[in-house]
């Protein structure tokens, strides 16, 4: 029988959700983790293209429904444009316990130390809100080493001369680099570059008491048939379930977190999974449902105190929508260099991360994930014929032959990116759903360019007989599944809305720790550090807890 | 596997039409279509449309072969709700454009004739008087073109890549094995 009187109630089972449930049930505080969509089964999408969360041509199989939730796309003109999660400018993430980690790339990055010192390090940037972080690597690196060790990572401890100091290895060897990253990192060696293998949340080898990777072709955008992806759905959240202090309530769409009219949070009000609306209340709540619904939901929960929603007196939340832009270079060899053996991606490179000359950042470069057949069949250099004999003939000689590399870009955050609260949409449940709006900033497709050209030029050096670059980094506003900024945490209380422990400076009894929080995005693929945050935020959670609220 | 244009065109027609008649043969049955979406007529064009997006050829069969247009059929009827009206309204107008440029329907043109009205249908070319309403011809096309990808390409489940042509084509494994393990066993540290 659940309960309708928790300590805690942690809204969205995510990257960051999971674990903070699992902190803080361990810990003795009571916990409601609030997840919108079901448990991911494996045997309602197998290993579909058509359905996988990367194409969502037919479906998404970790969801969220298409009908059921729509969002409002705010074209440069004002023209207000309903999409669906089907449509990249939806900006979709996975709606299942465990949510992305169930089917993403399971890249496990440590953000440079540079990353958090962005404005100290390059200065103040024009037109964006570039600032340093509140947390300093230094501070977090127990953090990511917690990470690495619960949920499990496989990698090479010292490969990257650019990483910065950890304590403690990985748990699990590297994955092997398979035909194209050994070609690669021969290329990028002999350009005096330092190519190392991509730390992974996958185990190489039996651990956790789950078995080691199968290799398997339809790994990214996929669950793992043998459960050897580590997400947070089959390490912290079994054992928060474990404990008896945390019961998981699934297919809960939470639609407002209460306030009392002191001003401080009492519950949630939320539609369960017969669509009836109810209530819990709890000491705290902690929003860990990323960056766009996180956001929606402080921006929904209004009161006589927080007329612009919750914690957001100042009208910083929702702002600062940031993301990756992709960019990178493709090139045409004369031998079989995938071998789509999964994941796909092997190696990387971080030597253009930063300190490159006249760009703020940069960013990693890898080799590619399997790219599947539909998928590939709507890739093409310029110029290629998209339909056809020549078309059909590119498919079947180059499937395993067009191989590149890619990465995502350190944007520059803008203030008017942003997530916003259509004024007339409703969901499924009647909730007021997520506009989005603005622009990226112009110099994130200076970067790229820079970033494409370094790829190219180790692509040439690779063999390709063909090369072209992809540039990303226009049109706007960023997002999708790196999606981050809209909660910013930060000292001054005037720009922005959570401390460096994802306290909210206005109300003390509310936290949020997901991508939301991130004061910029890095160069990097993101989950290890929303992981690390919310290690941090639990911890600070547990170490000020006194029974029943915060020790004053 | 060759065939000349006029036997494609032939075993495309018959191909079609051939799922038509079996079908209906128990008298009980009527009024029975194999057709969710489309109408008989629009699936003989569509489906020559397909075959021109990834044609028959020295590699092997194309998008008649592999069923495609019942993938895109099936997907009208039960997901993509949002461009039946796009095929509706487009199919007709090819048609009225292929009577007017060369006398005939599309399905009943040669190979390159018809390879030539598509490549002025992407580009948005054919003569407006024929087409004659307010779907855009590139647009349109563009939509054809992924549904086919989409039918050759992904999982015979939803009703192309008939014995995983397309995999077979770009020799991939089908249909995939799952649990394997070709790779060394890596120690632990």
């Amino acid at each position: 029988m659940k309960k309708k009187q928790y300590n805690a109630v942690v809204i969205g089972a995510g990257a960051s959700g999971g674990i903070i449930a699992k902190e803080l049930s361990v810990a003795g505080i009571s916990v409601a983790l609030m997840e919108r969509g079901d448990w991911p089964i494996y045997d309602k999408h197998i290993n579909d293209e058509l359905i996988s969360q990367r194409t969502s041509v037919l479906a998404s199989v970790s969801g969220p429904e298409w009908e059921k939730n729509p969002r409002v796309y705010v074209h440069p003109d004002g023209r207000r444009e309903t999409v669906l999660p089907n449509d990249g400018r939806y900006s979709p993430l996975a709606a299942c316990v465990g949510s992305g980690t169930v089917t993403y790339g399971a890249m496990a990055w440590r953000y440079l130390r540079e990353d958090f010192r962005l404005k100290s390090t390059y200065g103040p940037v024009e037109g964006s809100t570039l600032d340093d972080w509140p947390v300093s690597y230094d501070e977090l690196e127990p953090c990511y080493e917690k990470a690495e060790w619960e949920i499990g990572v496989s990698g090479e401890a010292g490969a990257n001369p650019f990483e910065a100091p950890r304590k403690k290895g990985y748990p699990m060897p590297p994955f092997e680099p398979g035909r194209d990253g050994e070609v690669f990192t021969a290329a990028a060696k002999r350009l005096g570059l330092h190519p190392f293998p991509i730390p992974m949340l996958r185990n190489s080898i039996p651990y956790s008491g789950r078995p080691g990777c199968i290799r398997n072709r339809t790994c990214v955008g996929f669950q793992c048939p043998v459960d050897a992806k580590n997400g947070s759905q089959n390490t912290v959240i079994p054992v928060a379930l474990t404990t008896g202090n945390c019961d998981l309530y699934t297919n809960s769409k939470v639609a407002e977190i209460l306030t009392q009219s002191s001003g401080s949070v009492k519950g949630i009000r939320y539609f369960d999974e017969n669509d009836r609306e109810q209530i819990i209340e709890s000491d705290i709540v902690v929003v860990t449902a990323s960056a766009t619904e996180s956001a929606r939901l402080l921006l929904n929960s209004t009161s006589n105190l927080f007329p612009n929603g919750l914690a957001n007196n100042n009208d910083w939340v929702g702002r600062n929508l940031q993301g990756h832009a992709y960019t990178g270079a493709f090139g045409l060899f004369e031998e079989d260099l995938k071998e789509f053996a999964g994941p796909g991606a092997t190696i990387g490179l971080s030597d253009f991360n930063h300190h490159n000359p006249g760009i703020i950042g940069g960013g990693v470069l890898c080799n590619e994930f399997n790219r599947l057949p539909y998928a590939f069949s709507q890739t093409r250099p310029p110029g290629e014929p998209r339909w056809g004999k020549s078309h059909k003939e590119f498919q079947i000689k180059y499937l395993k032959r067009m191989v590149g590399l890619h990465g995502p870009i350190q944007e520059m955050p803008v203030f008017d990116s942003r997530v916003t609260i259509d004024p007339e949409l409703r969901d499924h449940w009647g909730i007021p759903v997520v506009a989005l709006s603005g622009n990226r900033h112009p110099l994130d497709h200076e970067h790229c360019k820079f970033l494409s050209a370094r790829a190219e030029e180790i692509v040439k050096e690779a063999g390709a007989f063909r090369t072209w670059q992809t540039v990303g980094g226009r049109g706007g506003p960023s997002g999708h599944q790196h999606q981050c900024g809209t909660i910013r945490m930060g000292n001054d209380p005037k720009t922005s809305v959570v401390n460096k422990f994802g306290q909210a400076h206005e109300v003390d009894n509310l936290f949020v720790s997901d991508g939301s929080v991130f004061v910029s995005g890095g160069g990097f693929n993101p989950v290890l550090t929303i992981m690390a945050v919310a290690y941090h935020t639990s911890g600070y959670i547990v170490k000020n807890w006194n029974g029943s609220k915060f020790k004053s | 596997m060759k065939l000349t244009d006029t036997s494609r065109r032939e075993f495309l027609k018959t191909g079609i039409l051939g799922i038509g008649s079996v079908m209906m043969l128990p008298s009980c049955m009527k009024n029975y279509t194999p057709w969710q979406f489309f109408t008989e007529e629009e699936a003989i064009c569509m489906a020559a449309i397909c075959e021109q997006i990834i044609p028959t050829d020295d590699h092997g069969p194309g998008a008649t072969y592999a069923g495609v247009i019942f993938y895109i059929d099936k997907q009208l009827d039960e997901v993509f709700t949002w461009d039946r009206d796009k095929y509706r309204r487009g199919i007709p107008a090819i048609q009225r454009c292929a009577v007017k440029l060369h006398g005939s329907k599309f399905e009943a043109l040669e190979f390159s004739t018809q390879t030539d009205m598509l490549e002025s249908m992407e580009s948005g070319k054919l003569p407006a008087e024929a087409w004659n309403c307010d779907i855009n011809q590139g647009n349109l096309f563009s939509t054809m073109v992924q549904h086919t990808m989409q039918g050759f390409y992904g999982s015979p489940r939803h009703g192309g890549n008939k014995n995983y042509i397309s995999y077979r084509l770009m020799n991939l494994d089908y249909p995939y094995i799952v649990g394997q393990n070709r790779y060394r066993h890596l120690k632990a540290q």
